[in-house]
Formats: C-alpha cells, structure tokens, sequence
C-alpha cells in the first residue's frame, strides 16, 4: 500500500509538472482522495448497532468507603472519626450502604436502574505502588503471568481483525496512552481538541501549502523496517492524518440540540473530556473502547474537601453524559466503568487523610446494566494488616463486561476463566 | 563505534546538549571529542550569562506569579544557555523527583525547587537526597507538610525508596515504608517564607528500624542508609544509563557505574562522565535509537534553525501539547519515555510546532541564511548556490540529519516537491525559494523524531 501511495503522489506530481502551474487543486484532491481512501478502508466503518465501553479511571487510588459509605456500622464511624461522612448526610442505597452526598446527582441514574454499584473489588497479594497497582489493572495480570506487556483492552481487540486494525478501536481523551491500550500495534489513539492538522488544509488556493501537505503525506506513507522506532513513529503519523479526517466527520455530525441542554460542569477537563466522548459517539466514531482518566484520589491529608469536590463533579459529569445518551438514543449501545489502581486504608490517618490500601469499588452504568448493589461489602472488622479484603476480582467484572457486552471470548482475552460478575 | 568524529560529536550534542547552534559548533568540534565532552560536564567553569528570575527578599516571584512565565523561563534557558548540560540534567532531576503544579499550585516554590535542580545537577547525590526532602514543594507535593510524630505520613517515605533511590522490588518491605515515615516528621512548610522549617515538638524520636538497621534515625541518617544502599547505585546508574544510552543497559554496565557512585562518593557528576564515556555511548547501535523527548524535540530544532528564542511564541503551549508539561509531569513517577511519547496527538504537536519554528524564517526571509549557515555547520557546500534540487536536498537533509541516510522513496518524494511548478529552465532561485518547505518537510520527517 505505501509504495503504490507514494507512486500515485510521484504520478500526480509529474503531471501537475507537466501541466504547469494552473493544475494545483486538481493534483491536491487526487493525491488526497487516493491516500485517505486506502488508509481509511484498513478501519471498521462506524456502526450505530456496536456496543461501546466508557473506562473511567480513577486515578491515585479511590476511598472506596469514603465513596459507598457502609454508614449504619458503628466500626465505620471508629475508623473513621474525623473524616468519616456523617451517617445522616449519606445518599442511602440499601440497607446498608449509602453514597457520599455529593454523589447525589448519582441517584438519577441509580433509581433508573441505570447505576451498578460494585463492592470490595480488588485482586488477591495487592500492591500498594500506584504505578504496579494500576500496571495490574491496565494489563488485568495481579500474577505477572503475561509474557508480554500488552493491556488488556488491546488484547480484546487483537482477537478482532476489524478491531486490530482500526486505529481508532480505541481512543482516550486524557492525554497518554493507557497501558490497557497498549500492544506492539497500536490500535488506539490519543485525542484533544483544537490542535491544527498537520497533514490538510481547507485552503485549497494555496498550492505552496497544499504541495507541502502532500509530500508529507507520501512521506508518511512510506514502508519502514517493521518494529522500529520509524516505523512506529510513520505509523502514528498515518493515523493521526485519517483519524483527524473520521473525528472531524463525527463531530460534524453531532447534534447540536444535545449540547444545547447539556448539563456538563464548566471549566472542568473530565467533564469536557466526557462530553467530547458524547459528541464523538453521537458522532457516529468507529471506536469501541473511550478511556478517560480523572486523578486527584491520592488523598493522604485534608481528604473531606478534596475528595468531596472530585466526587461531586463526578457525578454531576455522568449525569449529563447519560443525559446525552438518552437524549440521542443510544442509552443502550453504551456501558461505562469506573476503576481505581486501589482503595485506601480503613482506618483514617491522622493528617485528616487515608494511605494506600486494597480493595475499593467500581462503578458500571448504562441502559443494558442491572442496576444496584454487586458484591459483598468487605467486613470492617475482618482486616487484614489494617487493610480490607477484597471479595470481588476485578477480572470477574472485566469478563461480564468482555462477554456479556462487547461480545469477546473473556477466557482468550484474561488468560483464564473467571466467575463472571452479572453486571450486564 | 560511530564512524567520523563530527558524526560523534553531533551524537554527543543531541544526547547531552539537545543540539547545537551553527555558531556554536566551532568552538565544541575545535575542543575535540574530550574537550568538548570535559566542557560540557564541568559546566560550572563556563560563566552562566542567564539571571536568575527576580524574586523578593523572602524568596517569592515578583512578576509573573505563573508557570507559564515559569516554563518560558526554563525554555529560554534550554534555547540560548551557555551550559546545556545543566538544563539537560535539570530536566532530568525534575523527572525524577517529580513534583507537579497541580497540587503544589505555587509557582514561587516551584522556581526554587527548580533552581535546587540546576544547583545540583551534577552535584553529590546524598546532599541532593537531603535538599529534596525538606524542599517546600516536595513538602505539599508528598503530604511532608504536617507529617508528625504522632502522624507520621507514609507518602514520601514510600516514593523516596520505590522512585528516587530503590527503585520498586528492590527489596524494601512495607515496614520500611512505615518506619522511615518517622524519621522524616517534623518539617512543615511556612507559606509566608516559602521555606520549610523544623519543629523538634513534631519530630519522632525513638527507635526506628530500617532496612536492616536499628536506631533513632533522623532525616540525615536515614538518607545515609539509603543512599549507600547498592539498589541504590544500580537504579540510579540504570537510569541515567537509560537516559543518555538507551534502555537496555547490560548488567555488566550497571555493575561498573554502581562502583563509580560509591569510589566517588555519590558525585553524580562522575557517574554522568562514567555514562558519556562508555563504549556503549558511541556504539553504532546508540545512533539514532532515541525516540526525542518533546523538550528535546523543540530546543533542537530551534538551535538548528538557530531561532532567537523570542522569535518562538508560547513555545511551552506546543510542549504542553507534545506532552511534557514543565513543571507538572502525570505523576511522581515522572514522564515515561521511548515510545510512550509517541501518539496521534503528540505527533499532532510535534509536526505543528515544526511548521511554526519554520515559518518564523519563512515570514522574516531568512530561510536562506540559516540553510548556509546550517551547510556551513556541516562543513558541505557551505556557500554553494544550487543548480540541482538534488544536491539541494542531500546537502539540507546532512545539516539536519546527519549520519542519517535517506531513504530512496523520500528523496524522490522531496524531488517531486522541489520540482513542481519549476521553470523550464531550473535555476538557483526556484530551490530557494522552496527551501522553507523543503526545511519543514525534513524537521517533520519521522528521522527527526529520533536522537
């Protein structure tokens, strides 16, 4: 495919050279209609009847008890006394449990039957190294079984040749590549708004620019020694062209009227982050896995405020995403999950704040999910070195998720079978 | 071994100078390889013509509180100082320490945590241990702030021994973490000061045990059990390694680096010259195998291009967009590098900022200039006036890439380009005139990404 796109641009080249200097547009198109076609056809086309998964990271390490607060245990108030939520401020959700109030806006969803809660998810031997303990989660291998550091979600879409070779399958909007996202072939890629296309311009009059733009394109497409850093680097190159073309395409696409009544919190780079994931589905985008990462969970000192502001906003951000989902129709096309690399220490410390600890909690909504309270709470009194014990492995919500939603061989992709939660 | 001095050279600066204007290439190529390598890492005998940001009397920025001003700052230095190795491994010693806006949220201690790193960049690594730990903005970044007697924080205990010294499994234990907590309570940050102070009230005395050792350890004596811990000379040897060498630094390597850290007595500067001087350093396979860092990626080409650096607006904007935000890295763990820079977006960037560099040229005409005085760096055709696009691109493609061959498909795609639209009869000023694209097509080629 390089070869011949770099002779369709030499071809193309000669006979504006040949016809002179008046030919400019005509030469551009072609030479840009044949690279965008050949590249753009290795990708899935957009399908509104895919199935999409939002992966939501909390990044730091999220207080799952702090977050479902078991608010009717009197140990919980123990643990926790200056920094515990106070028992009649929580949102109850059973008997039990009860959200952190300003997850409030939550319970729109909740009461729809829309929001699963998941208790004392966590992995067995846990790590308290953030970067091993979401390394674990991204790879979803607690065990270092894998030979190879290709993340989980890649791994899905290596079973799929649609999938593989889409570069857009997946695409987060937080800046790096996740290592869930990562294999030796990407197919995934990094998205942020309003950054200029380096490799088109609109201006078609201006045949210097237009010239440029075209021999960087050949440039691009040109073959290398396959796995070297060039290649790599070509490759990226490539996809950042056709997938700013496919993005541009979906966001045209958007309706208006969403955003109009959309109810995302301002100036706020999840929420923003989030509502471009509404604009690209709605869109109708190829992709299949959206990651997006919120941080600030590292709360060692002066937790309440902090971790009261990230849950808040949470919330509020999920509820004008669905909001959005609903509006357009595609409730039930998409599942979105929250995860952390780990919860925090049951007993508060005493700058105000919790250290690392084990287990904590996820969330999945959507319209196909089964909401309501999954997994058993872990025991307060029942810990272990101060730590919780988790009572749900996070691959057993992984392979609900992998068969029951994205419709993938959950054993081939996690290297194992796992009793799937029935989230979905 | 790389073959042709100026090719090692030109290897030497990219690694540990990111680049080289054109008029500062005679005074490195007539120092010869040694001196030059000898200049460049006993900096401090080169006068530093950059002053320092203007702050008060209590050491708070007078104008602008921002990090914006901050990183323009450090960018300005990296573009026109007269000591690239001190901004090069300043850069490394923020990565390492990472410490990030976000929750420092101010830019007063931020400069002074950056001014620690250029004074020891090169300096011993216990005294730079020591400074960190008491640094105000290490402080807030790692909840040292407030860490008391009777709350000893675990935070930076647990980074010092898994980021900065050990490095993770090396054989600490999580009661390490919890006991070398105690020995660094005490220390509270004074806003009004922006310094840290030391209250004995808040400090834990009493029996510590840590990593094998027992005693009432303080601050100091904890680092020195640290800092002559072997995993500490193999992870801080295997770094630096990775950051000038590449990624797979042999054990062998590792083993004679750990012995330089420990003869010289922590001097970071020796086992910098141990790094540069090796064999690996120079092996063929170290040619081009580094995937550019961003801050690398545009301080090269704006000394390639041999820009002023006020010529280059919000040059941070573009390296926020490449992904290496100054001053506020993803976490403590630092930038991940290699391949990791590398994705649609900051690509995106990367190619953008190239076109705006270039046509900071393009705009004033001086495309023309700076290609000669380029040529001239390579010593090719230095005032060649060219007849053929052929020995245009070869001679362009030398100054910017040298030691790079190029490959035939884009040689015939750069003559495409020089060619159209050319008069019947081509001559020297058609070429010319398309120098500024031919420029950025080869600073946006993916060669250039690498180092």
């Amino acid at each position: 495919m390089s070869g011949q796109t770099r002779r369709e641009f030499l071809h193309n080249g000669m006979s504006f050279v040949a016809m002179g200097i008046g030919m400019p547009a005509l030469f551009m198109e072609a030479a840009q209609a044949n690279t965008l076609g050949k590249l753009a056809s290795l990708g899935s086309s957009p399908s509104s009847t895919d199935k999409i998964l939002v992966l939501v990271e909390f990044g730091g390490g999220n207080d799952g008890l702090n977050t479902v607060v078991p608010y009717l245990d009197p140990v919980y108030q123990k643990l926790r006394p200056k920094i515990g939520v106070r028992k009649q401020e929580v949102i109850p959700i059973d008997k039990n449990l009860g959200l952190h109030p300003r997850m409030k806006p939550l319970m729109e969803l909740y009461e729809k039957g829309h929001l699963a809660v998941v208790n004392g998810v966590g992995y067995p031997n846990p790590n308290y190294s953030h970067f091993e303990s979401m390394d674990i989660w991204q790879l979803a291998d607690p065990a270092h079984q894998m030979k190879e550091r290709v993340g989980w979600v890649a791994r899905y879409f290596n079973e799929d040749g649609h999938l593989k070779t889409n570069p857009l399958s997946g695409l987060t909007l937080s800046g790096n590549m996740p290592l869930a996202f990562t294999a030796e072939e990407m197919a995934a890629s990094v998205y942020s708004q309003g950054q200029e296309d380096p490799f088109t311009s609109s201006n078609k009059g201006d045949t210097e620019a237009q010239a440029k733009l075209a021999a960087r394109r050949a440039i691009y497409s040109q073959g290398t020694v396959a796995n070297s850093h060039l290649d790599f680097i070509r490759k990226v190159g490539q996809h950042a062209y056709t997938n700013t073309t496919e993005i541009r395409t979906a966001l045209a696409t958007y309706d208006k009227k969403a955003s109009k009544e959309s109810r995302y919190p301002q100036y706020n780079d999840f929420a923003n982050s989030m509502q471009s994931v509404a604009k690209l589905i709605i869109g109708g985008l190829s992709t299949r896995v959206y990651y997006v990462s919120v941080g600030g969970f590292d709360t060692h000192a002066n937790q309440p405020y902090a971790h009261g502001q990230l849950l808040g906003t949470i919330a509020e951000t999920l509820v004008a995403f669905f909001h959005d989902m609903e509006s357009q129709g595609r409730m039930n096309d998409v599942t979105l999950m929250t995860f952390s690399e780990f919860g925090r220490r049951a007993e508060e410390n005493d700058s105000n704040g919790t250290d690392h600890g084990t287990a904590s909690m996820m969330f999945v909504a959507g319209g196909a999910v089964k909401g309501g309270v999954h997994g058993e709470h872990p025991s307060l009194t029942d810990l272990k070195d101060g730590d919780l014990k988790f009572t749900t492995d996070f691959r057993r919500v992984y392979a609900n998720v992998l068969d029951s939603w994205l419709g993938a061989d959950s054993q081939k992709v996690l290297g194992g079978k796992y009793d799937a939660l029935k989230l979905i | 071994m790389i073959a042709g001095e100026d090719a090692r050279m030109n290897h030497l600066l990219r690694r540990a100078a990111f680049g080289c204007r054109a008029q500062d290439w005679k005074h490195w190529s007539t120092l010869g390889e040694k001196g030059a390598l000898k200049a460049l890492i006993d900096y401090d005998k080169t006068p530093d013509k950059i002053p320092d940001l203007p702050t008060d009397s209590m050491g708070g920025l007078v104008a602008p509180q921002d990090t914006d001003a901050l990183k323009r700052y450090w960018l300005f230095r990296f573009c026109e100082t007269t000591r690239p190795m001190e901004e090069v491994m300043t850069l490394f010693w923020h990565g390492h320490f990472a410490t990030s806006d976000y929750k420092v949220q101010n830019p007063s201690i931020e400069y002074r945590q950056n001014k620690l790193f250029r004074k020891h960049a090169l300096g011993n690594f216990r005294t730079m241990l020591a400074e960190i730990s008491t640094d105000p903005a290490m402080l807030i970044w790692l909840d040292g702030n407030n860490s008391t007697k009777k709350a000893p924080n675990e935070n930076f205990s647990r980074e010092l021994l898994e980021l900065f010294t050990m490095g993770v499994n090396s054989g600490y234990t999580e009661h390490d973490v919890k006991e070398g907590a105690k020995s660094f309570t005490g220390w509270t940050y004074d806003s009004d000061r922006y310094r840290t102070v030391f209250n004995a009230k808040t400090y834990n005395t009493g029996p510590k045990e840590y990593l094998g050792h027992k005693g009432d350890y303080n601050l100091g004596e904890t680092l020195d059990i640290v800092a002559a811990h072997p995993a500490t000379a193999k992870f801080l040897s295997q770094k630096l390694y990775e950051y000038f060498v590449n990624d797979e630094a042999p054990p062998e390597e590792v083993a004679r680096l750990s012995d330089v850290y420990f003869k010289s007595g922590y001097s970071i500067r020796e086992l910098v010259r141990a790094v540069l001087t090796s064999p690996h350093f120079y092996s063929q396979d170290a040619l081009y195998s580094r995937v550019k860092t961003p801050v690398q990626y545009a301080v090269m080409l704006i000394k390639t291009l041999d820009l002023p650096y006020s010529w280059i607006s919000d040059m941070q904007q573009y390296t926020d967009n490449m992904g290496q935000q100054l001053y506020n890295p993803p976490n403590v763990k630092g930038w991940k590098t290699g391949r990791n820079w590398i994705n649609t977006n900051t690509m995106t960037a990367r190619l953008n900022f190239a076109k705006h560099a270039v046509d900071q040229l393009r705009y004033r005409g001086l495309v023309r200039d700076r290609v000669t005085a380029g040529l001239a760096m390579s010593h090719v055709n230095a005032d060649a006036s060219y007849r053929t696009a052929d020995t245009a691109i070869s001679d362009t493609w030398d100054w910017i890439l040298p030691s790079v061959p190029m490959g035939a498909d884009t040689r015939h795609i750069l003559l495409d380009y020089m060619h159209l639209g050319a008069p019947k009869k081509p001559d020297a000023n058609h070429y010319w005139n398309r120098a500024s694209g031919l420029v950025e097509l080869i600073v946006t080629c993916p060669e250039y990404q690498l180092a």
